[in-house]
């Protein structure tokens, strides 16, 4: 009952009706927790909502942080093989084959390696590789409310992991490469298996494809979401498929050929639009060319050994060590010193499933390495992530998470 | 008196306890079923009372005693009794709704073991149909509209900004294809004159050619994805979209989620229900008249309570394939994005009801019916 | 300051109540009428300016098909009759002493359920069905769609304070008993008023849809389309109130439907908008 106010609308004066003339309303916060079906592995988002609107959103990484680079330096370098299995623990031969050939560099042996094993290792990580793509799809076709593709690539993806197992022992924690090659040979009946299970995989590609791809309400959730442009894309450190996708044709395969990559035909696809129906299409395309070099891979392997005859570097047989004293003395020195890398610095770089991955290696001449950095992939995708969905719809988030294949393994190792 | 209680209580029972919640139960595992067998893989097969195990059907009983002992849980700052109320809100409308749907031909006792007359239908007898009201599907969509609460309330009385947002979104849907439903079926109110579903299934006779599906094509398709958007089933299950925004039945444990889950299947058959009658004929069989079958000159006459018997099976067969086709459409596609869904709502789907609304009013002066 | 407005709202409800307790039925039709009786014959029926209608004689005949339910009269209607009076009146209190704006439109959705259930014992069919629909239905999901989405704190209802609110609130309670005493002192307890329309044949449409469809499309056909003009405007303008304000060039527009901007400078090429 104080001072008089002019009122129009009940109980609201004539300045406060202008002031909310705009009808703004209060942003929601939303914290996408790191326990969400989304979110894959565990990473938080802080998201503010306006409506279904995101304003600004926050990522939270850390929670998936194992000390790898910490670890690395208090272990010998055969050794940090199973550490670099849960790194990206989607595919994880390719990061074996990456640090494999990091260490290799350093020592000036990665010419050296018996065409056998370098072979094998493409033979695996292209698996691997088909494996990665797999799940990144299905996952993202799951959260989207197609769960049926989603069973039918997990599907394919079981082949892959048995016959993975079948030469290395386990589905996921392969330790499978070495310095110098590749710790067992292929089972005898690798070959065939493997051909009949590319027809089977190209099978249920097509399959998969023929539902979703070109569903329209798939492709209205997926065209023109989370775009970045190819200039943006190189600024922020893109590479791999999601690079791939917004027009840039590079693949480190093609440019920086490593193993006997240069031996093997593929074409590399590449997108146009940069956005996450492009990442889809160069995603699924990519498997196709993978099959085709695991196909030529497999014509052409040759027998042969399949490790660096070199005992500084790699295991001598147990015939020698068990018989002989170079063997004993050379096994011993390698199990409790490890390999002995000549001072240096190394940053080698291969294609993994989700772009660049580089190992920057600092070898102080012992057998653990000073210092091991790894680069990650979706490290530099997630940054970008906030540009790429500021201004979208929450329901926008979930497609372009699952299309940039953010590993919480490898980016926060 | 007592005799029409007595009546309306068999219809009931026989309708929804012995067909309605065992095929929306059986649902339950049906879905989880059907879509371990398109999707390559074996599904639920091993819930079993003794050794009695057929092929995993007792899955549902598990559900329902699993549901039952969990603690039921009331977040600290949730309002209670809106919350408590939110489950009854979602499951009685459905249940009520089944009150209008003809699910058998009129029964005459006296005349069970003769041979009906086509052409004069003896007077009185039961109406299978619980409720037979002049604006029966008014009914149903007053009801459908009540059931919008059941979510809603469910949203925002659990205090969870998740749950909040899921609510709001269901509310949202329901409310813009309620609509698109009701200008859906107008085409079909036109052509038939009338709202009462008995009256429409009499229209549609057993000439296929007289169906519904076959007067008002466009009317059926719009029909049935404006009634799956409705239920909130994929692919517009944005309100339940488990890896999006969790769903608007996020706080709820034990038999409150199981309310909203058994109502979402009773819904299922529910829809499958409506569409048979309004658009499939009801419980008519093709060639199956009051007094027999008719296939171009072969007459084969048939009592009246086998034909009955007959038409009945029909209708829960009719049924089952609706509720078969839903599952089917729910594994295949993904869902809309809540403004792609709404989008398609208001400015898809509305227009063409429109539009065939009129282009019926035209055929139909035109044909000078 | 609230005062006033909340004295003008107490008045206005005041008079609603009074006006249509005080209502009375209109002029109906002349004194002695003749109407079919379905099955063929004419019944009488005598109507007087009160509109009290005497059937001459009331011979009960059979009931149109969708209205199987005997007339309401009787206990049974009585009890239902005051059930649903008894929700109507109590959902309509709770709704104003609620504190929880929720709770307050959910009773005022028991309320117009309530409603609906004292209009199909008229025999008003298809307005009960409509009441439940488009009020109850649609209506108080948007009240409760908006309520959620202000999310204000709870408020103790609004109340009279100091002497003059007293001396008002309970003048107001004071006339209005006297208006409701009246009311019922004055109104009869006939049931003839709807049974002679249930009974008589011109009336086998009433409540219908049919019956209120052929009244509305054809006598009242102008206040129809009016309101639906009315309802037209309305709806425009809360779309012109509700829609964001355009931005200057240069920054992204805010699309309120449809697909959002593509964050960054995306180049979005060739068909970017997929159509119909």
């Amino acid at each position: 009952m104080g001072e008089r106010r002019t009122f129009v609308f009940g109980q609201k004066t004539a300045e406060e009706l202008e002031a909310e003339a705009g009808l703004p309303t209060e942003p929601m916060r939303v914290n996408m927790g790191p326990s969400h079906p989304a979110m894959h592995g565990t990473v938080r988002m802080v998201l503010t909502l306006d409506g279904e609107r995101i304003r600004e959103s926050d990522i939270e990484l850390g929670f998936i942080h194992r000390c790898f680079e910490k670890e690395a330096e208090y272990a010998t370098y055969t050794q940090i093989f199973p550490y670099t299995d849960r790194l990206n623990y989607v595919s994880p031969m390719l990061n074996n084959v990456g640090f494999a050939l990091a260490v290799e560099r350093l020592l000036g042996i990665d010419k050296e390696i018996p065409e056998r094993a370098q072979y094998i290792r493409v033979i695996v990580g292209e698996m691997a590789r088909i494996a990665d793509h797999l799940t990144c799809l299905g996952a993202s076709a799951m959260e989207l409310g197609a769960f049926t593709p989603f069973l039918w690539f997990l599907k394919a993806r079981e082949w892959l992991y048995t016959l993975l197992e079948e030469v290395s022992g386990a589905r996921l924690t392969h330790s499978y490469v070495r310095v110098g090659g590749v710790v067992a040979d292929l089972p005898t009946d690798f070959s065939e298996k493997l051909g009949a299970r590319l027809i089977d995989i190209a099978r249920v590609l097509n399959e998969g494809e023929g539902l979703i791809k070109d569903l329209r309400i798939f492709r209205d959730r997926m065209e023109g979401v989370g775009v970045l442009s190819a200039a943006d894309a190189i600024a922020y450190g893109w590479s791999g498929p999601c690079l791939r996708s917004t027009g840039v044709d590079y693949d480190v395969r093609k440019d920086h050929p490593y193993l006997v990559y240069d031996r093997l035909e593929f074409d590399v696809p590449v997108g146009t639009r940069g956005d996450n129906y492009d990442r889809f299409l160069v995603r699924m395309y990519e498997m196709r060319q993978s099959l085709r070099i695991l196909r030529q891979a497999l014509d052409q392997i040759p027998p042969g050994p399949i490790l660096v005859p070199d005992y500084a570097v790699t295991l001598p047989p147990k015939a020698e060590v068990y018989n002989s004293i170079e063997g004993m003395i050379a096994h011993f020195k390698l199990i409790m010193d490890g390999i002995r890398v000549p001072p240096g610095e190394v940053y080698s770089t291969t294609e993994a499933a989700n772009g660049e991955l580089g190992f920057y290696i600092v070898a102080d001449g012992t057998g653990r390495p000073y210092k091991c950095h790894v680069r990650a992939p979706s490290f530099a995708i997630l940054t970008s992530l906030t540009k790429q969905i500021d201004g979208a719809l929450l329901s926008d988030l979930i497609p372009t998470f699952g299309m940039v294949n953010y590993i919480a393994g490898e980016t926060e190792r | 008196m007592l005799m029409i209680f007595l009546l309306g209580a068999l219809k009931w029972l026989g309708l929804i306890m012995v067909f309605v919640m065992p095929v929306a139960s059986l649902l339950t595992w049906a879905e989880r079923r059907q879509s371990a067998m398109m999707q390559d893989r074996l599904g639920p097969n091993r819930a079993n009372i003794g050794s009695v195990r057929i092929w995993g059907i007792l899955h549902f009983v598990a559900d329902a005693v699993k549901m039952l002992f969990k603690e039921d849980f009331v977040p600290a700052k949730a309002h209670k009794t809106l919350f408590r109320l939110a489950p009854v809100l979602a499951f009685a409308p459905v249940l009520i709704a089944f009150a209008i749907i003809p699910f058998g031909p009129t029964i005459h006792v006296d005349h069970l073991f003769k041979v009906l007359d086509p052409y004069s239908a003896p007077s009185g007898g039961e109406r299978l149909q619980i409720f037979t009201a002049e604006f029966g599907m008014l009914f149903y969509f007053a009801i459908a509209s009540i059931a919008n609460y059941g979510t809603t309330l469910a949203g925002w009385a659990s205090y969870n900004k998740w749950a909040l947002l899921g609510g709001l979104r269901a509310s949202s849907q329901m409310m813009a294809y309620e609509v698109t439903m009701g200008l859906a079926v107008l085409g079909m109110f036109l052509v038939t004159g009338t709202l009462e579903p008995g009256a429409m299934v009499d229209w549609q006779g057993p000439n296929p050619l007289h169906w519904g599906i076959t007067v008002q094509p466009l009317a059926f398709l719009l029909f049935f994805t404006a009634a799956i958007a409705e239920t909130k089933r994929a692919p517009f299950d944005i309100p339940e979209g488990e890896p999006e925004v969790i769903g608007y039945f996020l706080e709820y444990s034990g038999l409150g989620f199981g309310t909203f889950f058994l109502a979402e299947f009773v819904e299922i058959v529910f829809v499958g229900a409506l569409m048979t009658t309004v658009f499939f004929g009801g419980y008519h069989i093709p060639g199956l008249y009051q007094n027999g079958f008719y296939f171009g000159d072969w007459f084969f006459e048939l009592p009246h309570v086998v034909v009955a018997v007959l038409q009945v099976h029909a209708f829960i067969f009719k049924v089952i394939f609706f509720c078969w086709f839903q599952l089917l459409i729910r594994w295949t596609l993904p869902r809309f994005r809540p403004d792609q869904l709404i989008h398609l709502g208001w400015k898809k789907i509305l227009p063409m009801s429109l539009a065939n609304v009129m282009i019926t009013a035209a055929v139909l002066l035109w044909l000078g019916l | 300051m609230r005062t006033g407005a909340a004295a003008l709202l107490l008045v206005g409800v005041v008079l609603l109540v009074a006006g249509v307790a005080s209502a009375q039925p209109g002029p109906g039709p002349t004194a002695q009428i003749a109407v079919p009786r379905p099955g063929g014959g004419v019944q009488l029926l005598r109507i007087d300016g009160a509109g009290n209608v005497d059937a001459v004689p009331a011979v009960a005949t059979d009931a149109p098909d969708d209205m199987s339910a005997p007339a309401p009269t009787g206990k049974g209607a009585a009890f239902a009759f005051w059930l649903f009076s008894a929700i109507v009146v109590g959902g309509a209190i709770f709704t104003i002493t609620r504190r929880n704006a929720v709770t307050a439109v959910m009773s005022l959705v028991g309320t117009f359920i309530g409603i609906a259930a004292i209009y199909a014992m008229l025999f008003a069919h298809f307005l009960a069905a409509i009441q439940v629909l488009v009020y109850a239905g649609a209506i108080m999901v948007l009240f409760v769609f908006v309520v959620m989405l202000l999310n204000k704190e709870e408020e103790e209802p609004f109340a009279f304070r100091g002497v003059i609110g007293k001396v008002l609130s309970l003048g107001a309670i004071a006339y209005l008993g006297f208006r409701l005493i009246t009311l019922f002192w004055r109104v009869k307890d006939d049931p003839t008023l709807t049974e002679a329309a249930w009974q008589t044949g011109e009336f086998a449409a009433y409540g219908t849809t049919k019956g209120v469809g052929q009244l509305l499309f054809t006598d009242y056909l102008f206040p129809f389309e009016a309101v639906s003009i009315v309802l037209l405007v309305a709806v425009i303008g809360a779309l012109v109130l509700a829609h964001p304000e355009h931005v200057t060039a240069g920054e992204p527009e805010p699309e309120p439907a449809g697909k959002p901007p593509g964050a960054g400078a995306g180049a979005v090429a060739g068909e970017a908008e997929p159509h119909v």
